[in-house]
């Protein structure tokens, strides 16, 4: 053994040990001390939910972790165990699909808002073009969300479809990302030329847009449903400061619906 | 700059590095001078982390490890609480990462050692453990110290087999990584760039290290 005790690198794995050791008990003290909602909710509503953070945590008496992702994604990571205590997916589908789930509790789903669709152009564009014409008669390439994970994306394609022009005309010119966010950031960044996103995401951000028709039955009917095991008091109160007359006034500024 | 996701990529890159570290040592020292047909096998098997797409392992990890799985559910009655979805979940998709760059640096490393010093150790009747802590180990360290830092430095920027196993979620599994691709999508562009460069310095970091660590032949301690 004298050899290896000899070994400089010996005293460096040592080193690893005893600091992983110490940051491993460091980060079991922290989260034990401070009870958090972590809330999963579509990537559309991250940036309003950052902005209502401060209130929701008022009212619901809990810290408040943010997850975005795209719905469909998140649900799958909510049934193989995420520890999701509120779910906040962009279509009631989900949160029905959610209400299966083992720790979901079917009695605490609650719609809290009806989401629009907004066509956004990307900056370099001085013409801005309805949505018709720009399916029709340009070689603009559009971002949407996945239509199959994310239900912005899948209003986006019933909306394009509905628009008369064939698909075969537009359907190799859209650039599908992962997420309703993400499909905003591709727009402002100039990586493509258009968008159909969520209408929040089109207010909350410096791009110029047209609000589209919405949607038709409850494809954008935003629902919670509670999934906690134990902040379940908490995350209810966050569900009912979502459905609150003052947090509904705000969320009309950003377009949203009554459900 | 946000600074838990920095703190939590050191936690989980550390402790991911030491499993690796022990996982595949074990695993180059039982694959060391084989040439079999299993053994090319085990070898194959434990290099495919760094070929497959993360989004593979990822998979493969949630079914190995998810609540669902008899290691995931067993997991979960020890401790109350599931393996996936943590910092634990975390650790363990970057040790997956990162235990090929263990494994092939410290058989190559074993198989550098010259065999006739492991036969005269056993002519003096050394047993197999001894032969290997106070011959093979010493003179294969750099070798495997060159392993231990690429894991490391792959835990650093693991990604894609965290975003699946262990989510996305800030202050408990969310890594420098993650909270780049985060800090992006929502166009905290400032917060990338500096995470980025963090990232970026400390893998120059070590990999200017691992360059200077990597022996000319000549330098060979047992080359004298």
């Amino acid at each position: 053994m004298q050899a290896f005790i000899n070994v400089p690198y010996a005293t460096l794995l040592l080193l690893l040990l005893t600091m992983t050791l110490v940051l491993t008990a460091g980060c079991h003290r922290e989260s034990a001390e401070e009870p958090e909602l972590i809330v999963a909710a579509a990537s559309s509503l991250a940036p309003l939910l950052h902005e209502l953070r401060p209130e929701l945590e008022e009212r619901s008496g809990a810290g408040i972790i943010i997850v975005p992702g795209a719905s469909a994604t998140l649900l799958r990571q909510l049934d193989n165990g995420a520890p999701w205590d509120v779910f906040l997916p962009a279509a009631s589908s989900y949160a029905q699909q959610a209400a299966q789930i083992s720790g979901c509790d079917p009695a605490s789903r609650r719609a809290w808002a009806r989401g629009g669709l907004a066509l956004v152009q990307a900056p370099r564009f001085d013409d801005e073009r309805p949505l018709r014409e720009l399916l029709a008669a340009t070689e603009r390439r559009i971002a949407i969300a996945h239509p199959e994970h994310a239900p912005y994306g899948s209003a986006a394609m019933a909306l394009m479809r509905q628009s008369g022009v064939p698909e075969a005309d537009w359907s190799d010119r859209l650039i599908i990302a992962p997420n309703a966010l993400e499909s905003l950031r591709l727009v402002s960044s100039n990586n493509a030329d258009a968008g159909l996103i969520a209408l929040v995401l089109a207010v909350g951000s410096d791009l110029s847009y047209e609000q589209q028709p919405t949607p038709q039955g409850d494809a954008l009917v935003h629902e919670a449903i509670v999934c906690s095991d134990g902040h379940a008091s908490a995350a209810r109160r966050l569900v009912d400061a979502l459905r609150s007359p003052a947090l509904q006034a705000r969320l009309a500024r950003y377009g949203y619906l009554s459900p | 700059m946000h600074k838990a996701p920095l703190f939590i990529t050191l936690q989980v890159a550390l402790a991911a590095t030491l499993l690796a570290l022990v996982a595949g040592l074990l695993m180059a020292a039982a694959l060391r001078r084989r040439r079999s047909l299993v053994a090319d096998l085990f070898d194959v098997i434990c290099a495919t982390p760094m070929i497959l797409p993360p989004t593979v392992l990822g998979y493969y990890l949630l079914v190995t490890i998810g609540r669902e799985s008899p290691i995931g559910a067993l997991w979960e009655s020890v401790t109350g609480s599931p393996l996936v979805f943590t910092r634990a979940g975390a650790i363990i998709a970057a040790a997956i990462a990162g235990f090929p760059f263990v494994v092939r640096a410290s058989r190559a490393a074993f198989e550098e050692v010259p065999e006739d010093l492991i036969v005269a150790a056993a002519t003096l009747r050394a047993g197999p453990w001894r032969r290997f802590f106070t011959i093979e180990l010493p003179l294969a360290w750099r070798g495997i110290a060159v392993g231990v830092m690429l894991a490391f430095a792959r835990g650093l920027g693991e990604f894609g087999i965290t975003l699946m196993v262990a989510g996305n979620i800030p202050g408990r599994t969310q890594t420098a990584a993650l909270a780049i691709y985060d800090a992006v999508q929502s166009q905290r562009d400032d917060e990338a760039l500096m995470l980025s460069i963090v990232l970026t310095l400390s893998g120059l970091a070590i990999l200017l290290l691992v360059k200077r660590m990597t022996p000319l032949r000549k330098s060979r301690p047992w080359e004298l």
